[in-house]
């Protein structure tokens, strides 16, 4: 990787920089070629592009558009055991979105559990992986050859067993984590369970979450650290700035792309959890309390069989996930005009 | 005096952040050694007091188990294969063509990897079951090829722009025919980028648990990490928790050590999206 001042985030990569192929017309309005010299190149055909994605967009389209198409109406339909054999359906209007939007479930548990959630684990995520990444630059290389393997190996154990590690660890009566703190008398194993209450539960799955997280935070960011030039930070450091204010004031500002795309990557990661939910105990449907828009959903129309139902509270998830995306993309695309 | 009080809190914080990441990897390793009488007592030692190979052989001995793990090399294999010949595809179109609707395309993708995996399961369920897909390896080798490619045209468009595309000519006004130029010359430098998508992709397949849950019904096409949902032994209040954890060693380490021999490929790959480097 080499270490060149510019960064920028995502998908505006790709397009931000063209092949040499393509000169610069004066004209063309950010950087980007405009029209004439497109049509002037001549060696490629209008077709070619279309012809080689065609492929790949005719998988990502039929995987996108039939489901969403059909995920939207049957959230207008009474869809259940019976009209899946019979193939029939039943129109209701709004009735499930009613029921869902008017459901204290909604308000109460499952849209806190998936948002509030979301927003403490996207911040523990980001300021985790922040501080990770900071102490891996002041690391010698042989020091952090070793720790960024070690958050290879957090990073690369898979959501299952990394949720079954989490539950053991912390099982009723006879968890790792409950007999410690059992033996120095500050719970009681016999009559506290984490898994039940709310507070908990959660507390646990973010403990996961992070763990699962926070890698991909940490070596964006190392990645956008190498970039920062030593000489801005050299120089605060000669006025008198502390690491603090050098990293606030130098080293936030530049590295201002690539903290929106990890936060924005993670808030959307976040908002979707559903395995280390879903496998913790009474996460797959026998305690309500713990239940989010995704699992909600799942257990609504896959184990109770209200397909209708269950996709309503799909739709509402994808246009609250929708609305995150569109703010991802604007920010991304105007520091592109920068 | 300062200096040393830095440097220690660095060591501390490699510490810390050393034994956090590697905690719950070894903690299951030392489980999956562990006899039942331990393993039902919370097994509060760190490391297992009679060290036992029992819970490997009960693994390898259970039809089930086996017939998932096969599921899982093939399908994930499969998925990765054709997703990185579609990715490479539409990454070359993306980073080397010039195109209207190239930011178009990037959304897609984009909204792609947005879409909560949830939300499909009904109706893929549905759609396989009337298509004959469900409980099928395309019936998954399909769905993943979908939610792989975005990360996959990133990652490879990405790599395909840094490859001095002018060296392709060079070959051929030196003589190579433009299949030789292509062979000879392109194939090496994009290699890596191609091998980085190839890593993801497979690792998505690998770990993938909502759709392998969802859209099959017995180990004919049930891959490991769904099948691990299954695992029940004969006593429900009782768990094998040895078996689960070793089930859950053999499919964590190959990937781990995956990850760790292309390390540098998979962090470059990772950041290629976020960072220009």
């Amino acid at each position: 990787m080499t270490t060149s001042p510019d960064v920028q985030p995502g998908v505006a990569v790709t397009e931000s920089r063209q092949t040499p192929a393509a000169p610069s017309g004066p004209a063309a309005p950010g950087g980007r070629p405009s029209r004439r010299d497109r049509a002037g190149n001549g060696l490629t055909p209008g077709w070619l592009p279309w012809l080689l994605q065609a492929p790949a967009l005719v998988v990502l389209f039929g995987l996108l558009v039939y489901p969403l198409v059909r995920v939207a109406v049957l959230s207008f339909q009474d869809f259940g055991l019976r009209e899946l054999v019979t193939g029939e359906s039943s129109w209701v209007g709004l009735d499930n979105f009613t029921e869902v939007l008017t459901d204290p479930l909604l308000w109460k548990v499952a849209l806190p559990n998936t948002a509030v959630f979301a927003a403490v684990n996207v911040f523990l995520t980001v300021a985790v992986g922040t501080a990770v990444a900071l102490l891996l630059a002041k690391l010698g290389p042989w020091a952090r050859g070793i720790l960024t393997s070690a958050i290879m190996v957090a990073w690369a154990m898979p959501a299952v067993t990394g949720t079954y590690v989490w539950v053991y660890l912390f099982d009723a009566r006879d968890g790792f984590v409950m007999q410690t703190l059992g033996s120095l008398g500050l719970v009681d194993p016999e009559t506290t369970n984490w898994f039940t209450e709310r507070l908990p539960f959660f507390a646990i799955a973010t403990a996961n979450v992070v763990h699962h997280g926070f890698p991909f935070v940490a070596v964006t960011i190392l990645a956008g650290l190498m970039t920062v030039p030593k000489e801005m930070l050299e120089a605060a450091a000669l006025d008198g700035a502390g690491a603090w204010r050098r990293f606030r004031y130098v080293t936030m500002p530049l590295l201002k792309p690539v903290f929106a795309v990890v936060t924005i990557l993670s808030t959307i990661w976040d908002f979707k959890v559903f395995t280390q939910i879903y496998l913790m105990p009474g996460g797959s449907g026998t305690n309500r309390e713990v239940l989010n828009l995704g699992t909600w959903s799942y257990i609504t129309a896959i184990s109770q069989n209200r397909y209708g139902l269950g996709a309503a509270i799909a739709v509402l998830l994808t246009l609250l996930l929708l609305v995150i995306t569109a703010v991802y993309l604007r920010t991304l695309f105007k520091q592109e005009e920068l | 005096m300062g200096e040393t009080r830095a440097k220690i809190g660095t060591w501390l914080g490699f510490l810390l952040i050393l034994v956090w990441c590697l905690l719950p990897v070894v903690w299951i390793i030392s489980l999956s050694f562990k006899g039942p009488t331990e393993t039902a007592a919370g097994s509060p030692q760190f490391l297992p007091k009679e060290p036992t190979l029992q819970n490997y052989s009960d693994i390898i001995d259970n039809p089930d188990f086996k017939d998932s793990l096969i599921n899982s090399f093939g399908i994930a294999a499969i998925s990765t294969f054709l997703s990185v010949i579609l990715a490479t595809l539409a990454a070359y179109a993306i980073a080397r063509l010039d195109f209207k609707g190239k930011r178009l395309v990037l959304s897609i993708a984009l909204a792609i990897a947005m879409f909560p995996v949830v939300a499909l399961v009904g109706p893929l369920f549905d759609l396989w079951r009337t298509l004959g897909l469900f409980n099928t390896w395309p019936g998954l080798i399909i769905p993943y090829m979908s939610f792989t490619l975005p990360l996959a045209i990133w990652t490879l468009s990405a790599f395909f722009r840094e490859i001095p595309w002018e060296m392709e000519q060079a070959a051929q006004v030196d003589g190579a025919t433009s299949w030789q130029a292509f062979r000879k010359v392109i194939v090496p430098l994009a290699a890596p980028g191609v091998f980085t998508a190839a890593i993801l992709t497979f690792f998505f397949a690998w770990n993938e648990f909502v759709l392998a849950l969802s859209l099959t019904s017995t180990t004919q096409a049930r891959t490991v990490p769904a099948q691990l949902s299954f695992f029940v032994g004969p006593d429900p209040f009782n768990p094998p928790y040895g078996q689960l954890a070793t089930a859950s060693v053999v499919v964590t380490v190959p990937i781990i050590v995956i990850v760790l021999l292309f390390q540098r490929k998979i962090v470059a790959g990772l950041t290629s999206g976020a960072v220009k480097g």
